[in-house]
């Protein structure tokens, strides 16, 4: 019984050695992208969501009278001057990465929907 | 060799086993991070995933031991016996030191796999340094383990019972307060790993505080939950009549309660501003030593407490890690100071984010005052060689002035706007607050009430209250005007779209409750009289009769009650039965309360000894006011908390607001 037991745990044991090694034996890839334009994109994403986040807590502090018009306008305009440049930088290097025309190109000959 | 020596043994090798695969996670991470392979990453990934699986297979173990009343292993023998109760035989796991360090490094091994397995496709460039931080984490307690705090260690042969468990702990909330603590402390961890990496990463944008929002909600919601059990359990358990005795212990559960509060604010002001990124990424180091020296402080025997373990070496290798850890995170933090420098600038005084700030310098001022009282006794015999205790009084003293400051802006942040609030808002929003406060604090001290500090609570309680309706209120109206809703609708989704903001404020709710039911503790009253079966005593309004006493024989405890009929302006209220229990295998006696529960307040019975001779009891009833307040207040602070971690309701505002953009 012992021996059996002690058996049964060394083949466990064994497996797991292997199931944690063996990744160490593939190719060598990537982890993350180091592609600076991606990158670049992830950040100008994570700051698109940030301004439209920024945009809607003032819109709601207006609604509630947390802010006076004159100061929401000035706020406001701000913030989409640097909302437009982000989408603008967006555009640009979707355009630019060869990567997103290629899924752009295919997208149009499949004639799916963009939206 | 036999089964019940075999089993330990097992979980022995399981505990060796998890603290090899825990420093090849911790290699294999850093490896993947460093050379940006996934091999090594994935390897990791594996390894971590390994780690918590060996640890849960030693933890079942230890409870079947525990279970099966293997007594040839010590930590079975030293806090189980043969007659405790199923119930008690598995809290007993937690019990001891040796288990609950088991049982602590088990909740961080399934919390690190939990939150890397979420995010590894999200988060993936955090991913291998986090795991190198949580595998850090667990080879330290496995080490520790395995070398100097084994629970599998055994005797030579099967002792014929155990010791039991201290029968302070045989009591139904120490079986959930002292996971839900841990629970608490280890989730910490998550947002402290994730920080770590990015700190290591140097990708200190608002991304490792998106990542880890939810789990840093779920450690300060189990903080909370445990923090109040542990309350509640001294009000039920300890017989004194009250419910925090700034013990060691309890300070040192309490204070990563205050970082983590100040962490969650100020985690929005980076989120929505970019502002913040040197604090927040000391505030979460800071939230996370705090956990591991509580850890210290309760286990090292530097500090004298009524519930800390007993004195042994393991203070040793917790303060070691701390120091490392400390030296590590300072090293790394100037080395990024440039990348942590704030994106933009505050823009007014008269703001959120000041408001915010306001906030943290209280809430971390607030630990820290706590922390420093905890040591001066300590820090006093190590310079003037004399252990000067700072009792409650002086934590009061202390604390009392920070702590109403802190309920002030509980009022104001909630009600001021982001980046410039306007004259105007600013009039609208606290002129009625401070109005209601004011009448309330007039009526108050009208009604005879005379401490400083129960006035000041009345004021800042009524002005909280009135902003957070006045929030509810306006939230509501902007519905009901814009989408043109009805006033139910218009709450229930202005609540569930909002839910992290309404969730919070739910949370300021229930603080406003405990901030009430903690006032009403300046006037507490306690009557103490000896008392004979027949005889009545009175005390205000009330009486009280003894009718009897009843004895219990049971296996584990002899118990013994006092019949008494509580009588309010000669009405009968209740039966009450305060007792006093005799642990047989410890020698023990512990007292057990009974409490009568009014909303205005409680009627605490503690029963004393019991002369044989002249049958006389001596019975103390304390006198709670409004102390259900702070049970109440606990609960609602608890749902809040809950508001705030479940996913918000999808609306298609966003992709309106992009339309606009």
């Amino acid at each position: 019984m012992t021996l059996v037991a002690f058996a049964l745990a060394f083949v466990l044991v064994a497996l797991l050695v292997y199931w944690i090694f063996s990744p160490w034996l593939l190719t060598r890839a990537l982890a993350s992208s180091t592609d600076p334009l991606l990158r670049k994109l992830e950040r100008l994403h994570f700051a698109r969501e940030m301004i439209l986040e920024n945009l809607q807590d003032l819109e709601l502090d207006r609604q509630m009278g947390k802010i006076d018009s004159k100061d929401y306008e000035n706020l406001r305009a701000k913030m989409m001057v640097e909302a437009a440049g982000i989408y603008e930088s967006l555009q640009e290097l979707e355009n630019k990465d060869p990567l997103f025309v290629e899924i752009r190109r295919l997208i149009e000959s499949k004639g799916i929907s963009a939206s | 060799m036999t089964t019940t020596a075999l089993i330990p043994g097992i979980g022995e090798v399981f505990l060796a086993l998890s603290l090899a695969t825990a420093v090849f996670a911790l290699v294999s991470g850093a490896l993947g991070g460093m050379r940006n392979e996934a091999r090594f990453v994935i390897s990791a990934e594996r390894a971590l995933y390994a780690t918590t699986a060996l640890i849960t297979a030693a933890i079942f173990i230890l409870w079947y031991c525990l279970i099966t009343d293997n007594f040839m292993v010590r930590y079975v023998y030293s806090y189980s016996n043969h007659e405790m109760p199923l119930v008690y035989k598995f809290s007993a796991l937690w019990g001891g030191q040796d288990g609950s360090l088991l049982f602590w490094m088990w909740l961080t091994s399934i919390f690190a796999s939990l939150s890397i397995f979420t995010h590894r496709q999200s988060d993936r460039v955090l991913i291998p340094y986090a795991i190198s931080v949580f595998a850090t984490i667990l080879g330290f307690f496995s080490l520790m383990l395995v070398y100097e705090d084994n629970p599998f260690k055994l005797f030579p042969e099967m002792a014929a019972d155990g010791r039991g468990l201290n029968p302070l702990l045989q009591n139904p909330s120490m079986a959930i307060h002292p996971p839900s603590l841990y629970l608490g402390y280890v989730g910490m961890s998550v947002p402290f790993a994730f920080a770590i990496s990015a700190l290591l990463m140097n990708r200190l944008d608002t991304r490792w505080i998106t990542a880890t929002r939810i789990w840093t909600l779920i450690a300060w919601f189990f903080l909370s939950i445990g923090n109040l059990l542990g309350a509640q359990w001294a009000y039920v358990e300890l017989g004194w009549g009250g419910f925090w005795g700034w013990d060691p212990v309890e300070n040192a559960a309490i204070m990563p309660w205050f970082t983590a509060s100040a962490f969650l604010h100020s985690v929005m002001i980076q989120e929505k501003r970019g502002l913040l990124k040197f604090w927040n990424i000391n505030l979460i180091v800071i939230s996370f030593c705090l956990t591991v020296l509580g850890t210290y402080l309760t286990r090292s025997g530097v500090v004298q407490s009524v519930h800390s373990f007993a004195r042994s070496s393991i203070g040793y290798w917790f303060l070691s890690f701390l120091v490392f850890v400390i030296l590590f995170c300072a090293f790394w933090i100037y080395r990024r100071r440039e990348s942590l420098k704030s994106a933009t600038i505050f823009e007014s005084f008269l703001s959120k984010e000041s408001a915010f700030v306001a906030n943290n310098i209280a809430l971390v001022g607030i630990a820290f005052i706590i922390l420093w009282c905890t040591m001066f006794p300590t820090a006093s015999e190590l310079i003037i060689g004399t252990r000067i205790i700072v009792g409650p009084p002086f934590f009061n003293k202390m604390l009392a002035p920070v702590a109403i400051f802190l309920l002030i802006l509980t009022g104001i942040g909630p009600v001021i706007g982001w980046r410039k609030a306007s004259k105007e808002n600013l009039k609208s929003s606290f002129i009625w607050p401070t109005l209601i406060g004011a009448i309330g604090t007039g009526a108050s001290a009208l009604l005879h009430i005379t401490h400083w500090y129960v006035l000041m609570t009345v004021f800042g309680c009524l002005f909280v209250l009135s902003t957070l309706v006045m929030e509810f209120y306006r939230g509501t109206l902007s519905r009901m005007i814009q989408y043109n809703e009805s006033w139910f609708q218009a709450l229930s989704t202005a609540i569930l779209k909002n839910n992290r903001k309404y969730g919070g404020y739910i949370v300021h709710l229930g603080l406003v409750m405990i901030f009430a039911g903690v006032a009403g503790t300046a006037y507490k009253r306690i009557y103490e009289f000896d008392i004979k079966p027949g005889e009545v005593q009175r005390f205000e309004d009330y009486s009280v009769y003894l009718k009897d006493f009843e004895s219990f024989d049971h296996p584990n405890q002899e118990e013994t009650y006092a019949i008494l009929e509580l009588f309010r302006q000669n009405q009968k209220l209740a039966t009450v039965r305060p007792g006093r229990f005799f642990y047989k295998q410890q020698e023990q006696p512990s007292t057990e309360v009974d409490i009568y529960s009014r909303w205005s307040e409680d009627v605490y019975f503690t029963l004393g000894t019991i002369d044989p001779k002249t049958e006389r009891a001596r019975i103390q009833i304390t006198l709670n006011p409004m102390i259900s307040l702070l049970w109440l207040g606990g609960l609602i602070l608890a749902l809040g908390g809950l508001l705030a971690m479940m996913p918000p309701l999808r609306t298609k505002s966003v992709q309106v607001q992009e339309r606009k953009v």
